[in-house]
Parts: C-alpha cells; sequence; structure tokens
C-alpha cells in the first residue's frame, strides 16, 4: 500500500518560517531576533504561495528561510544576547536595592560583543566589502551629523566622525573623488576605490530636526555594524596608500598656548585638527618621495589593437590631469560657505584652503596672505576685496570637478547669478531630451566647436577695442546675442535710427566681409584639398543608406515588422517630446531675455 | 549545613540625630604630639616631623590616585563599545580573538564543523541601489528643464493620489438628505407613473403579469393526467433509442478525426500558443515587478513624497539653501524599499482605563408629581 502523503510536510510550508516560529526556535526577544538578524544579513522573505506556506491561511506575516533561521543559530553572539539580558536583570535589582557597589560591579563586567568575524563572514574578501560601503557610508555620515540623545549615544555619534573624517582623509590623498552634486536632499559624493565606483550621500548642515516615523534602534543597529566595517575598511585603506592608522599628521603646527590647552586635553585637539582635513598625513615610509607610478606596457601582440594601449593612456593622462585638477591653487574660504564639504572638494584635488582663525581649528594663512589665487563667497558682496584673486562661489568649485576642468570664473563671481548646477550622474540615452547648457559643455569636452574659438578671440579682442569704434560694436552685434541688444535699447531713439540706417550700410559691409572670410576659408580648405568632393561622398553616402535602408524595411517580414514599427513609433514619440521640451526652454529663454531687458529698462 | 548568619541590623533612623552631623572631617594629627609640645622640639625636630607628616599624605595621595587610575582604565576599558578594528581581518594568517572564540565555541558545544553559510546570503534581497541619487531637477540651483521635469513627474503622483482619494470618497459618501418638498415631489411623480395612460404599455404590463404567473405556478397536478404503465414504457423506449443513435454518431465522428488530423493538429497548436503567450507575459510582468519592493509583513511599503521645491522656493544659492526632507527618513524607507527591513508602524500606546460605570440611585430619581 503506498503511503498517504500528508500535506505541508515538503516543499514551501518547510522552507519557510514564520518569524514568531523561528523567535521560539532561536529563544530570543523579538528586538535581539531584529538586532540579530541585521548584524547577520538576514533579511524577510515573500513567499509565492503563502496559502502553502501557512500552512492553509493566508495571513499577512513574515516569514524566513528555515535554513537562514537554522545557520544563525549557530551564530554565539546569541550566547552574549543572553548574558546581556541577565546582566540588565541583575542590575536592575542592584539598582533597587540601592547596593551602588554591586551595580558598579555588574557594570564593569558588561557582557560585550565583537563583529568582526561577521564581517568576515559576510564579506569574505576585502573587495565585497567595499562593494557594499555605500550604505555605511551613507549611515556613518548621517549619524555623525546627530545630537546627542537618549536614542543615539555620544559614543556612537562620535565613533562615526571619527570614522568618516579618517575615510575623507583617504580620498583625499588617494585622489578618488569624482563627482559631486548638492541636491536639496543632500550632497552626492562619488569616488572610486579599487576600481569600484561607490556614491554616498551627506546631509546639509544644518538645524537637525527629529522625524517622528523612523525606528531608532533598528538604524543604529545597522550604524553598530557598519561602523566597525568601516574601522576594518579603514584600516585597509590606509595600509595599501603607506599611512599610519589611526592617522597622524605629518606636521606639528603652533606650539599651544596655556589656555588652549585647559579648553581641551591633546586627544580632542589632535582630532579636531585632523576633521579639519588641511594637513596630509604622516606616511609610514619616511622618504615620502612620490613614485610616478607607469602604466605596464603590455607588448602589443598580446591585444588586438594598439589602439587600445593608446586610447588606455590618453585615458590616464586624463585622468591624473583630472587629479590634479586644484594643484597650485589658494582657496580662502570665508565663513559663510559650508566649509567641510568645500575643503574635502578642494583638497581632494591638490588645492590648498584655509579659512579665517576664529571660524574654526586647522587654518592655515590668513587672508591677508596675497598669494591666494581664489576666495570663495556665498554673499553679494564683501567690504574689502583683493585685486590679486578671483571671488567666487562655491558653486564653482562643484562645477569644476564636474566638468573635469577649470571653468571660467566669470560666470561665478561675487554677486552673479549662477549657471544652473548639473547633476553629473545623469547620462543622457540617444535621443533623450539633453538641455543647452549641458550640451554646450559636451560639445566641448568632444572638441567639435574648435573654430567657435577663433570666433570668440575675435570678440574677445572687439571687447577690448574702443566703443567709439561702432564698426566693431556693430559686427559683435550681429554675432552676439542679448547682450548688445540690451545696450542698443537703453539708448535714445534718435541714435537708435541713426544707428539703423548706419546699419543698412554695415549690413552691406558685414556681408562683403563676411563673404571675404568665407572665401578665405575656402582657401584655407583648399590647401588641404577637395572637402567639396567629400560632401558630395557624404550625401551620395546618405542617399545610398537610405535607399538601403528603404529596402531593408520592406523586407523584414510582416511578423517582425510589427516590433519594428513599434520602436520606430517610440522613437518618434521620444523625438517629438524632445522637441516639445526645446521649444519649452526656447520660450522661457525667450521670456528671460524680455525680462532682462525690461528690468535694464526701468534702470535706465 | 553551616547556620546562615544574621545581618546585622542597620541602626534605626530615629538614632540618626545622636550621631556626629558634619561632613568636615578632623584633621590629621598624629597622636602622640600635642599641638603645645611641638613648640617645644627642637627645630630640627620639628621640621622633620613635618616632612613626615607632609610625606605620609603624598603617599596616600599616590596610593589613592593609582587607585582611581586603575577604576579609570577598567571603566574606560568596559564602558567603552568601540569595537577594535586595528588589525587586518582580511589578511591570509589573521588569528583574532573573536574569529577564535568562534571556533572554540563550536568545537565545545557542537564537535562539528562549521555551519556553512547559506548561497543567498551573498545575493542582495533587491536589484535596487543602495543610494539612488535624486534626479537633476533636485539640484540646487536646477537647469530649468530638469526642474520642470521633477515638477511634472511629482505632479503626476499627485494626480494618481488625488484620483484615488476621490474614488474612496465618492464610495464613502453619505446618502443624500432631500427636502419635504423635493421628497414629496418625488413621491408624487413616482404615483403617477403611467396614470397619463398609454394603453399600449398597460397591455404589455398586463402580458408581462400573466408571463410571470406561468413561471411561477406549475400547472396543477390531477388524477385524469397521470401516464400509464404503457406510456412510460414508450417513453423510455424512446429515450433509449436516442441515446443508441447518439453513440453511433459519436463514434462516426471519432471515426472521422482521424481523418481531421491536420486540423486538430493546428488546433492543439494554438492551444499551445495561448498557453505560451500567456507564460511570456507572466514572466514579463514579474519582471517588470523585481525592482518593487515585497510585502513582507502586514504592512505594504509606501512610497515616500518625492522632495522636491517649487519655483519660488529655490534660491539659487548655497547659503540661502533650504534643505528639503531627512536623509534619516530616507535611509530608512530605502532599507523597507530593498526588502531589508519589513515596513512597520509605530505601536500605539494606549492606556487602558476603564471607563467608571455610572448608576441612577433609585433615591435621587426626580419623582413625578
Amino acid at each position: 500500500m503506498v503511503k498517504h502523503k500528508k500535506k505541508f510536510e515538503s516543499g514551501a510550508a518547510t522552507a519557510y518560517v514564520s518569524r514568531n516560529r523561528a523567535l521560539k526556535k532561536l529563544q530570543l526577544s523579538l528586538p535581539d531576533f531584529r538586532r540579530l538578524c541585521i548584524l547577520k544579513g538576514i533579511y524577510p522573505h515573500e513567499p509565492r504561495h503563502k496559502k502553502k506556506v501557512g500552512k492553509g491561511s493566508t495571513a499577512p506575516k513574515t516569514y524566513y528561510f528555515y535554513k537562514d533561521i537554522q545557520f544563525m543559530a549557530h551564530e554565539p553572539i546569541i550566547q552574549k544576547f543572553r548574558a546581556f539580558k541577565i546582566f540588565v536583570r541583575k542590575l536592575k535589582k542592584a539598582l533597587a536595592k540601592n547596593e551602588s557597589d554591586k551595580a558598579m560591579r555588574l557594570r564593569n563586567n558588561k557582557p560585550k560583543y565583537q563583529l568582526d568575524h561577521i564581517i568576515k563572514e559576510r564579506y569574505p574578501t576585502f573587495i565585497d566589502a567595499i562593494r557594499d560601503l555605500e550604505d555605511c557610508l551613507s549611515m556613518s555620515f548621517l549619524f555623525s551629523t546627530f545630537p546627542k540623545t537618549r536614542k543615539t549615544h555620544s559614543e556612537i555619534i562620535h565613533l562615526c566622525r571619527r570614522l568618516t573624517v579618517e575615510f575623507m582623509h583617504y580620498v583625499i590623498a588617494s585622489k578618488s573623488l569624482r563627482k559631486v552634486f548638492i541636491s536639496i536632499k543632500g550632497i552626492y559624493f562619488q569616488v572610486e576605490i579599487l576600481g569600484q565606483t561607490i556614491t554616498w550621500v551627506i546631509p546639509h548642515k544644518y538645524g537637525y530636526d527629529h522625524p517622528e516615523d523612523v525606528d531608532y534602534k533598528i538604524m543604529a543597529t545597522f550604524v553598530e555594524f557598519y561602523t566597525t566595517m568601516l574601522g576594518f575598511i579603514n584600516f585597509k585603506l590606509y595600509n595599501s596608500l603607506n599611512l599610519h592608522y589611526p592617522p597622524k599628521l605629518s606636521l606639528e603646527t603652533e606650539p599651544v598656548t596655556s589656555e588652549e590647552k585647559d579648553a581641551c586635553s591633546e586627544a580632542e585637539r589632535l582630532e579636531e585638527r585632523l576633521a579639519a582635513m588641511t594637513q596630509t598625513l604622516k606616511s609610514v615610509v619616511d622618504d615620502s618621495q612620490e613614485e610616478e607610478v607607469e602604466m605596464d606596457e603590455f607588448p602589443a601582440s598580446q591585444s588586438d589593437d594598439p589602439d587600445i594601449i593608446e586610447q588606455a593612456k590618453v585615458e590616464q593622462e586624463k585622468l591624473k590631469k583630472f587629479q590634479n585638477l586644484f594643484k597650485g591653487l589658494k582657496f580662502f574660504l570665508n565663513r559663510e560657505v559650508p566649509r567641510e564639504t568645500l575643503v574635502f572638494v578642494i583638497r581632494s584635488f591638490g588645492g590648498e584652503v584655509s579659512w579665517d582663525k576664529t571660524v574654526a581649528v586647522g587654518a592655515t594663512y590668513s587672508e591677508t596672505d596675497e598669494t591666494i589665487t581664489h576666495q570663495i563667497v556665498d554673499r553679494p558682496n564683501v567690504a574689502k576685496q583683493y585685486l590679486s584673486r578671483y571671488y567666487v562661489q562655491p558653486q564653482w568649485l562643484f562645477d569644476c570637478v564636474n566638468a573635469r576642468k577649470l571653468l571660467p570664473v566669470e560666470d561665478y563671481f561675487l554677486g552673479a547669478i549662477l549657471p544652473p548646477h548639473l547633476s553629473p550622474f545623469v547620462e543622457e540615452g540617444e535621443d533623450d531630451y539633453v538641455p543647452p547648457e549641458r550640451l554646450e559643455a559636451l560639445e566641448e569636452d568632444s572638441g567639435v566647436n574648435e573654430d567657435s574659438e577663433e570666433e570668440d578671440v575675435e570678440e574677445n579682442d572687439n571687447e577690448g577695442g574702443d566703443e567709439s569704434d561702432e564698426d566693431v560694436d556693430e559686427e559683435e552685434e550681429e554675432e552676439e546675442d542679448s547682450d548688445v541688444e540690451e545696450d542698443e535699447d537703453s539708448e535714445e531713439e534718435d541714435a537708435a535710427l541713426r544707428k539703423q540706417k548706419k546699419r543698412k550700410l554695415h549690413d552691406v559691409e558685414i556681408d562683403h566681409m563676411k563673404r571675404k572670410k568665407r572665401e578665405m576659408k575656402v582657401l584655407n580648405m583648399s590647401v588641404e584639398a577637395g572637402t567639396v568632393e567629400t560632401d558630395d561622398v557624404e550625401k551620395k553616402l546618405k542617399k545610398q543608406t537610405d535607399e538601403e535602408r528603404k529596402l531593408s524595411e520592406m523586407m523584414i517580414p510582416k511578423k517582425k515588422r510589427r516590433l519594428y514599427n513599434k520602436i520606430m513609433y517610440s522613437k518618434k514619440k521620444k523625438a517629438q517630446e524632445v522637441n516639445k521640451l526645446k521649444q519649452k526652454r526656447e520660450a522661457y529663454d525667450k521670456a528671460q531675455k524680455a525680462e532682462k531687458k525690461k528690468k535694464r529698462k526701468v534702470a535706465a | 549545613v553551616p547556620k546562615r548568619r544574621r545581618k546585622e541590623p542597620k541602626p534605626l533612623r530615629c538614632h540618626g540625630n545622636l550621631h556626629v552631623n558634619t561632613d568636615v572631617k578632623p584633621a590629621v594629627i598624629p597622636r602622640n604630639i600635642k599641638s603645645n609640645n611641638i613648640k617645644k622640639l627642637s627645630e630640627r625636630r620639628r621640621i622633620k616631623l613635618e616632612q613626615n607628616i607632609l610625606n605620609s599624605r603624598e603617599r596616600e595621595g599616590k596610593v589613592h590616585r593609582k587607585k582611581a587610575a586603575e577604576v579609570a582604565k577598567i571603566r574606560r576599558i568596559t564602558r567603552n563599545k568601540l569595537p577594535n578594528t586595528g588589525y587586518d581581518l582580511w589578511a591570509e594568517d589573521n588569528v583574532n580573538s573573536s574569529v577564535k572564540e568562534v571556533a572554540e565555541y563550536h568545537e565545545k558545544y557542537t564537535k562539528k564543523t562549521k555551519p556553512k553559510a547559506p548561497q543567498r546570503l551573498r545575493a542582495k534581497p533587491s536589484v535596487v541601489p543602495a543610494i539612488e541619487v535624486s534626479h537633476p531637477g533636485a539640484s540646487y540651483n536646477p537647469a530649468f528643464d530638469d526642474h520642470q521635469e521633477l515638477l511634472k513627474i511629482a505632479n503626476e503622483v499627485e494626480i494618481k493620489k488625488l484620483k484615488e482619494e476621490s474614488k474612496l470618497e465618492e464610495r464613502l459618501a453619505p446618502m443624500q438628505k432631500m427636502s419635504w418638498n423635493e421628497i414629496e415631489q418625488s413621491w408624487i411623480q413616482e404615483m403617477s407613473l403611467g396614470l397619463d395612460g398609454e394603453e399600449e404599455e398597460e397591455e404589455e404590463d398586463g402580458s408581462d403579469s400573466e408571463d410571470a404567473d406561468d413561471l411561477t405556478t406549475n400547472p396543477p397536478v390531477r388524477r385524469e393526467n397521470k401516464k400509464t404503465e404503457k406510456q412510460r414504457k414508450k417513453e423510455k423506449l424512446k429515450l433509449e433509442k436516442e441515446k443508441k443513435l447518439q453513440e453511433i454518431k459519436m463514434k462516426k465522428i471519432k471515426d472521422s478525426q482521424r481523418l481531421r488530423l491536420k486540423s486538430i493538429k493546428k488546433e492543439v497548436n494554438e492551444i499551445v500558443k495561448q498557453r505560451e503567450a500567456k507564460a511570456s507575459r507572466k514572466a514579463e510582468k514579474r519582471k517588470a515587478a523585481i525592482a518593487n519592493p515585497k510585502k513582507l509583513g502586514k504592512l505594504k511599503f509606501e512610497t515616500p513624497d518625492l522632495e522636491l521645491q517649487l519655483s519660488d522656493e529655490l534660491k539659487g544659492s548655497l547659503r540661502l539653501l533650504k534643505p528639503e526632507g531627512h536623509l534619516l527618513v530616507d535611509r530608512f524607507k530605502s532599507f523597507q524599499k530593498r526588502n531589508i527591513i519589513e515596513p512597520r508602524k509605530r505601536a500605539k500606546h494606549i492606556k487602558w482605563t476603564y471607563k467608571p460605570k455610572s448608576y441612577e440611585k433609585k433615591d435621587h430619581r426626580a419623582i413625578k408629581a
């Protein structure tokens, strides 16, 4: 006789276990269980068939994999949890009985647990840990800004602060910062460590408000795990750069006055100076001559394309240039700018930075230093200005980093209306809409408008010329757009009339000149032989490819044509949308221009 | 069994008044020297004595300090919750105390090899990245287009929410209240239905009612109508015949199906195709939902509101920036979204207090005259 198969004795019903049953199996309380799950990296799972798992009931429950729970049961930390429970009970009793000695003794023997083995278990190799750094950094940076409360202990906050400062020092030393984005939510950073791109977010430094609907206990558990992890990672990272860990500063600064000595302890002072991030760290190797690491050269026969090696070399060169973006520049921060973020960015790209001595510890030079090249200011005007330096707004730094080059400072001068701060994390697709600002940057990167530079030079020359030289002014009007138009408006009517007459004349002249220019260009081209023909070839090519495409379209079987049509339709729709956005943008720009004009008129 | 010693009884509180009531400790004066004696001593001896006293105090202080330092050290060590991370965890020859401890624990209690971690422990519970960078329109000084796009997205979300809300409201709307006038009017309207008189309608109504009667009531069963034995047999035979005919017909159809193989194949193929299409649709749906948060408990994950600032809130300066949202909430929600923790609601602290019952005493009942 065949044995009768009972229900719910195999399959999903036994693969899963509800949380309550898991609690019973592990003999833990719910908070302890939740803590253990977070530490061990074991998460609940939604079964596909709830009825099977629930043994007939579909009540909403939290399920775990039974094997996970079995694995958790082997965790020695559980013993510590139990010991801690007993400890709390004994302590309570001692306190209730007013036995302070006993309480003290108990407190001194408070059970503690280490997370080292769990970290090793969850991240068997170092690179695994690096890959999971995003959460770790975000949480640590976030907690380091918290005030001390009943839920957030000062020790944890302090530890977070220390670790994040250490990490930032590593990023500075290794020059691995790549992108910065300031959003209204927080500041995003992206670094590249050991070939891994890591993004994290830090809060803006403003008054702390206490969100109500967040479980602090859970977040604190996460932070507990992440701080241990970050500690180990920092150690390893520092070792890889031959730096001391815990970090030491390379220079001993000015002697400490007695007043300062009373204010804080030696350790605290060191910490403050570390957090200032103005100094480099001490290396383990005494002779800190930086060796130029050259790229390994592989024999060309190994790779298919010798271009690849060349390309890689160029890439490397570019990266090196980018890493030393601010090298040789000396910055001074006014007190109203977010100091730490800026210092981090400037120092990551090799710049020097200081601030007013009264703002914070760690200032290296004063405002009167004549060698300062840039002063970062974020207020409408500054009373005393030095001629030897640029006064720029902080956005300049971030935009420079994202553009990977030093942008012209003019747009970011004191009190100027800033160009938009674009997100460096957006990567436009083929037919996506690209805003004009971004387009400009992209074109410049690829070196498309090389000939436009010539024009720019011309314009600059013109601007340098006398105002009375109206011919030149007119030309400028032709080429430039807004500024000159405004000038025109602000002038009196008579002058305008006169100008119009002149303009007609000049138009002829300009046409003439333009023709000349074109001829010149043609002459230039002719030296390089046959550009005109190449155009024709292109046309022909295009025609041919179009024809081919049409033919191949015709050849598409009916089955696939539908899909093809769908794709083409979606492309068309996208293009339409892009067009719409472009039109909108144009309208907006026009409106802005008109407003400017109006303002200028009113001012006049 | 040794006898349990009784605890010394504590001094009575009432005797507290008899004790010396001062916190000032008496100055330490060596017992063997009296103050007037010191004066009498020789200069040399006096200095020596004083030195001695000083020395003893210093010694005492030293001991105290040492003790205090020790206590402080213990406290520092034990109270310090900070983990020791000053070694290379991933080194090959790492013999760390904690790792060792784990091994020892295992040997001692299980006498088995270390349990293997389940494979899925390496896999992440969701494909959603840990840090989702905000929309470019959420820049503190966004480009116009980006900002418009963000506003559009937020607007869509809001419209969807409103729609759902209005739907709910419609369902839950209370019955409309009518004024007396309206009620009267509707009553008149109802009562006067068909009074204006179109005969056709009436006729139709009449026939309808007849039909209804037919449907509802079976014809009365009468003795005269009872079937005879003969009739029954005849009916039975007829039924059997029909059945046989049907069978023959079915057999014929089945036989002919052999010739219809091709078309049957086609039909089967059609069915298989449909099933496949259904399966692929399902798979697609599942694929699309891969980034969606799972339902891990009683509650569903609620997407937090998009952080955005309207055009007039944007200041375009870092100094005047007003941050939006809180990163702690963002992180918390991110954990929930990535299926790392289940969404929970904070338990409301309900204070259980029973409502006192009120009685009306007979004596105080209002007495009617």
